[in-house]
């Protein structure tokens, strides 16, 4: 499956060398699925809600395709079982407590392990998007009923991680956003 | 991954395990509580309960008038 991934990045003013190094990794330690190249897939208002961390920032673009060496947390059903009987069994062994285990943690332990066999991490970032006044230009829901809690989200906040940075052969990296970055072939 | 965690958990002493764990909580002191993760998880994919406890749902009784299949923006 063809998936167009966006990276959000602070803007410094260096086009030239986003395009030609990018994508970027995050090391921070509060990076939710661990260290990785993190995007926002298929929808670039997800890119520009991020972009709101920073006082002028870039949207790149670029192209990849899921394979199966994406741990697929969204898709794969399986995969997220298997994901609550690995807290499960490291909390009934007695290593984690449910207090403070995080989701980055447990990915990294299987990581510095050499067990981590997979390039990439495809999550719904749940709850990413507060359905606040302040987001109201990045929400698209449709509710089944006025008045009811359900809805169908037009734009789930689906996130990518890359291992590896040319994981899901990631191709086509090219500023999107702003548009003074974008080349012009008619210009 | 699982299969794997299963068989080191009974062949390290725990000791071990959790030293290796602490250390990757200094690495990574903050972010999403992973049980918060898996809870919300159940709810916003819908996990089907075990079959034995199936409610029994009657659909058309749940239909009224304003059932329209309508949809509203939020």
């Amino acid at each position: 499956m063809k998936l167009t991934l966006f990276q959000t990045l602070e803007d410094r003013e260096n086009p030239e060398h986003v395009e030609s190094s990018g994508p970027f990794k995050c090391s921070r330690n509060d990076a939710w699925l661990g260290e990785g190249y993190y995007f926002w897939e298929g929808h670039i208002e997800l890119a520009h809600f991020w972009g709101r961390n920073y006082d002028r920032y870039i949207i790149c673009q670029a192209d990849a395709v899921l394979d199966n060496n994406c741990w697929d947390l969204h898709n794969s059903a399986e995969l997220r079982k298997e994901f609550v009987e690995i807290l499960e069994t490291l909390h009934a062994a007695g290593v984690i407590n449910k207090a403070d285990a995080l989701v980055s943690q447990v990915i990294e332990f299987f990581k510095a392990k050499g067990k981590f066999n997979y390039s990439s991490i495809r999550v719904l970032g749940m709850e990413s998007l507060s359905n606040i006044r302040a987001n109201k230009t990045f929400i698209r829901r449709l509710k089944f009923k006025r008045n009811s809690f359900q809805y169908f989200d037009l734009i789930p906040p689906v996130q990518i991680c890359l291992i590896k940075k040319n994981a899901l052969s990631l191709h086509n990296f090219l500023i999107v956003y702003p548009s003074h970055y974008v080349d012009d072939i008619f210009a | 991954m699982l299969n794997w965690l299963k068989e080191y958990l009974k062949d390290t002493p725990i000791e071990t395990v959790k030293s290796e764990w602490k250390s990757i909580q200094e690495r990574f002191p903050k972010g999403v509580n992973a049980f918060e993760y898996i809870e919300l998880s159940k709810v916003v994919y819908r996990y089907s309960p075990p079959p034995e406890k199936l409610p029994e749902i009657n659909l058309s009784s749940k239909m009224t008038s304003d059932f329209s299949g309508s949809f509203f923006l939020v």
